[in-house]
């Protein structure tokens, strides 16, 4: 690994300064593409989520140094930060491979750079995010403000540890929040070094504090907590519930929530073939299959369907499954053993339900948590594998006949994260998209995200919406102040 | 060591001479003394600019392909660049228009680098709406840009003007052809250069040096030009608006002058009144568009208002720029010092008092004391007039209702403070004048997030804030028939 200047640790993260866990605890954080330790992290518990909110808490006093500051110098920092990140990108990129398994190529060229551009997109809305002035009725003046919510819990997950990092920390630092932030336990390194920029670019003690540590111990503790004015997490729909439920039982802390998906790729007759399928390949294959959007159930318009299958098939077998630092892997390993043995089952359940396995179906090496590219035919709605998320490099492809017949099995769900519609048709286009019941709805493409356009769920993919102007909103108390005045004037 | 790097006409990225091959000198105001020549843009000059912004602006350009964020990103590069060369440029801009280094450098050059922030942070947050239209149709706006924008600064903050100019022409996607005033050339060629380094394509920006009836005449009046965006004085923004309308009706943008009212209360906190009152008039040797140059005081601390401005005004220190003391610098030109001096005298004239200052000091450059006049009213010279120098009228008021009268008695609109310790006083003066930007307890507090601008006189439309993109925009409707629309 390269030597940096900057030192980072592996603990805790609190005030600007580095601590073991209060009762000295590890956890070892695992290379998936061999299953060997990396190195052994500081494990927070409940004890080290109460020092980070009470860091956070004073960080976000009346007169401290974050609240005085002008908003553009919070969106310098945000710069600054973004500045130092694109300076240790091919450190940060390799780091993330060794943690995650993404292919470096990827690390390097995709989630860096977004997080780069997502730095830079919410440094630029922290002084333009306003308020208005009301005309009110009676002899009053009335204006709102945009406050800051005030200390921020944040849960991010192990699929895109640095993006998941920047789209959470982005809009709560620009509008002024303060946060305590809990990552995954798969993939803790690049947001610990992160911290370290933090403190090097000039961020006020207090302000960012990160807790590596288990979901059911340090993530309830930050859910659960009395001095926790948000929480917002992305992860299972599972653990969305749990969530939501801790902060109805505490103090009613505002949720946002970012889950899971069984998104619709909709291919209708007249698409472009060959893009569609590639564009369908992508759709499901990026990132080991671990996307909370990957397009997982693939609808097939009845005329093409068998040509679909079988370049779909071709192109899977294509896949190059291998050691992430290698240029040509497109594939690397999946995060974990759990994650590894919980894919093998839905394969499984595919073969037993009757779903036509057409290629892979089985782990691609002796060692570390790889799984061949694998597809299957002829799936029908009910089966396992079309309703439930799986997570996986597994592609599920199934046959339709008219547009509202595929709207309603889209729509048939209890997610609704994202979709797409492969058409040349304009009215075709828009008709669907209109009816789909989803955060994004791509046509003639897919995983097209950019830093301004809001992205989340319908339904049970989430509650709110990241990114874009939208996203401000989360991190946002509105106060609305209304003065008597003598005689009112327009 | 020649102090001055950039001296000739910027077009598509490369520098030109003149088509005349005509030059022009800038000046040193603090000492009179030629600091160089630079080349004279004409109309030849314009053509040749215009033709670049035109090409750069064409469908499939590399500026108008490229992203959004990418936008922002060489306006925030652009911002970095001055930033490295901020202790230069200060040098060169106090040298050009004399006024105060340490004024240049903290005030004009902080300003200058937040402004291209400020709208870098803008270009990929410009919105358009999709709209629930009635009837079977899918409805949406896009915000495009303008075209090219012909754009014209004044002498009185150079660098400032510029990036207040640029900042959100380019944020939106314009291209621009821009003319800098030909008193104060040199910082804005120098931009020029910073342009080209950042990686703004050629033809993206063009500057050219010259003067108004010649070049920025022929801006105005340019068939190839979509929109003119001009800050001076209001006699030359009619002449800009005549032009447009005779031409090809290119929207217009106008920051012009102002007489701006400073209504001080007697529950107000006294020492913070007298010297806000002071700098808001003596600021940039009075060469504001905002200046406080129509002081009202309530009647009760009138008298000790007075005193202890000209105790103030007294002490203000004025000098060489480069002298760190020095509060107060030259005028830009030998024409403003006239301009000045005669309008003093128009004071003295029509009988106000004047009770200190008055007249130029016995030195090189062109400097005049810090003046103060009393017991001045309404119908004199120096309280209609825009003076543009450092030149302080204080009057008395009697009641609220009657200085809110007086103050709103003029064809101009640009700025008013009111000083109160009393909330009912601050939110009804503060509704009740007719200027685009009202200070309470405070002056020329401006920032680039805060829209600026002028009510009647003082000009047309806003800049700087999320407001000042509209003027740089053009909204496209696109309707879509639909088949099944749905909500």
């Amino acid at each position: 690994i390269a030597c940096q200047c900057v030192s980072f640790s592996l603990q805790i993260f609190i005030n600007n300064e580095w601590h073991d866990a209060v009762n000295k605890k590890t956890f070892p954080t695992i290379n998936p593409a061999t299953g060997e330790v990396i190195c052994h992290v500081a494990e927070g518990d409940k004890a080290d989520v109460e020092k980070a909110v009470k860091a956070a808490k004073d960080a976000f006093k009346l007169g401290s140094p974050w609240r005085r500051m002008d908003a553009s110098d919070r969106g310098l920092l945000l710069s600054r930060l973004a500045d130092c990140i694109e300076r240790d990108a091919a450190y940060l990129a390799e780091l993330e491979t060794l943690d995650n398994g993404k292919p470096y190529a990827v690390s390097y060229s995709v989630d860096v750079p977004m997080v780069v551009k997502c730095l830079r997109y919410y440094a630029g809305w922290a002084d333009k995010w306003e308020g208005k002035t009301i005309p009110i009725d009676g002899d009053y003046f009335c204006y709102t403000r945009h406050e800051p919510i005030g200390v921020c819990g944040q849960i991010i997950p192990w699929n895109f540890p640095l993006l998941m990092q920047a789209w959470k920390l982005g809009p709560a630092l620009a509008t002024g929040n303060t946060v305590v932030m809990k990552v995954a336990e798969q993939t803790p390194l690049t947001a610990l070094y992160v911290a370290s920029l933090i403190k090097e670019v000039g961020f006020p003690a207090g302000v960012v504090n990160i807790v590596p540590g288990m979901g059911p111990s340090a993530g309830a503790a930050i859910a659960s907590h009395m001095d926790v004015d948000k929480v917002a997490f992305t992860g299972s729909t599972e653990v969305g519930h749990l969530i939501m439920k801790a902060s109805s039982t505490s103090n009613l802390k505002k949720v946002t929530l970012e889950l899971g998906g069984k998104s619709p790729n909709i291919i209708l007759s007249d698409a472009d073939m060959e893009e569609a399928v590639e564009q369908s390949h992508f759709a499901l294959f990026f990132n080991q299959g671990q996307c909370c959007c990957a397009g997982s159930r693939t609808y097939v318009q009845e005329s093409i369907y068998d040509e679909f299958v079988e370049r779909s098939v071709e192109r899977a077998k294509k896949r190059i499954v291998g050691d992430p630092f290698n240029f040509n892997t497109e594939q690397g390993p999946q995060v974990d053993e759990e994650q590894f043995q919980k894919i093998l089952g839905y394969i499984s359940s595919g073969k037993r339900e009757g779903a036509k396995l057409m290629c892979g179906g089985g782990p691609a090496a002796d060692r570390g948590y790889f799984i061949q590219p694998t597809i299957f035919g002829d799936v029908k709605d009910d089966m396992t594998i079309a309703r439930e998320e799986i997570f996986g490099p597994v592609m599920q492809i199934l046959k339709f006949k008219s547009l509202d017949e595929v709207i309603e099995r889209a729509n048939d769900s209890k997610y609704g994260l994202a979709a797409a519609v492969f058409t040349k048709n304009i009215d075709k286009a828009h008709y669907i998209s209109n009816g789909l019941r989803a955060g994004t709805v791509w046509i003639n493409c897919y995983d097209v995200f950019g830093v301004q356009a809001p992205f989340g769920g319908y339904k049970a993919s989430g509650i709110g919406r990241e990114l874009g102007e939208y996203g401000l909103d989360n991190y946002t108390e509105v106060k609305t102040v209304t003065i008597k005045v003598p005689q009112k004037n327009s | 060591v020649r102090p001055v790097f950039y001296d000739l006409i910027f077009i598509n990225n490369e520098w030109h001479a003149s088509v005349s091959g005509k030059v022009f000198s800038t000046y040193n105001p603090a000492t009179g003394e030629k600091i160089c020549d630079v080349q004279e843009a004409d109309k030849a000059d314009v053509d040749k600019a215009v033709q670049a912004a035109r090409s750069a602006f064409s469908l499939g350009s590399v500026w108008r392909k490229m992203d959004a964020s990418e936008r922002g990103r060489l306006l925030f590069k652009l911002a970095d660049l001055v930033e490295r060369d901020s202790a230069y440029l200060a040098t060169l801009e106090s040298l050009d228009t004399g006024k105060p280094f340490l004024s240049s450098f903290f005030v004009d050059l902080q300003g200058t680098i937040k402004t291209f922030r400020y709208f870098a942070g803008w270009a990929d947050k410009i919105h358009g709406s999709t709209i629930p239209t009635d009837g079977e149709y899918f409805t949406l706006t896009r915000h495009e840009p303008i075209g090219v924008c012909g754009q014209i600064v004044p002498w009185n903050f150079p660098l400032v003007m510029t990036a207040w100019k640029l900042g959100p022409a380019l944020s939106c996607g314009n291209t621009v052809v821009l003319k800098p005033a030909e008193q104060t050339p040199l910082t804005c060629l120098y931009i020029g250069a910073l342009i080209k380094e950042a990686g703004f394509p050629p033809g993206v920006v063009n500057i050219l040096p010259g003067y108004g009836p010649t070049a920025g005449a022929a801006i105005a009046s340019h068939m190839g030009i979509d929109k003119v965006a001009f800050t001076g004085s209001t006699e030359v923004g009619k002449l800009i608006q005549e032009a447009a309308g005779k031409s090809n009706l290119k929207r217009v943008t106008l920051e012009l002058g102002g007489k701006s009212p400073n209504i001080i209360f007697a529950d107000a906190d006294f020492e913070l009144a007298v010297e806000q009152a002071h700098q808001g008039v003596f600021f940039n040797s009075g060469q504001c568009c905002t200046a406080g140059s129509r002081i009202f005081v309530e009647e009760p601390i009138y008298e000790e208002f007075v005193r202890r401005s000209v105790e103030r005004a007294r002490r203000r220190t004025v000098g060489n720029p480069f002298d760190p003391t020095t509060e107060q610098g030259p005028q830009v030109s030998a024409e403003q010092q006239s301009r000045v001096l005669e309008l003093i005298q128009s004071g003295i004239t029509e009988g106000a008092k004047l009770e200190c200052g008055g007249k130029a000091p016995p030195s090189k450059g062109f400097f005049v004391e810090p003046t103060v006049f009393s017991d001045v009213q309404d119908h004199m010279r120096i309280a209609k007039e825009e003076i543009f120098g450092p030149v302080q009228q204080i009057m008395k008021f009697k009641t609220i209702e009657e200085v809110i009268e007086r103050a709103n008695n003029t064809e101009y609109g640009l700025a008013a403070a009111v000083f109160t310790t009393d909330l009912n006083k601050a939110m009804t003066v503060s509704a009740a004048l007719q200027a685009g930007t009202v200070w309470i307890n405070c002056y020329n507090a401006l920032s680039c997030q805060c829209p600026f601008g002028g009510f009647k006189m003082s000009g047309n439309g806003r800049e700087l804030g999320e407001i000042g993109l509209k003027e740089y925009t053009e909204v496209k409707t696109i309707t879509m028939k639909m088949s099944g629309k749905k909500s």
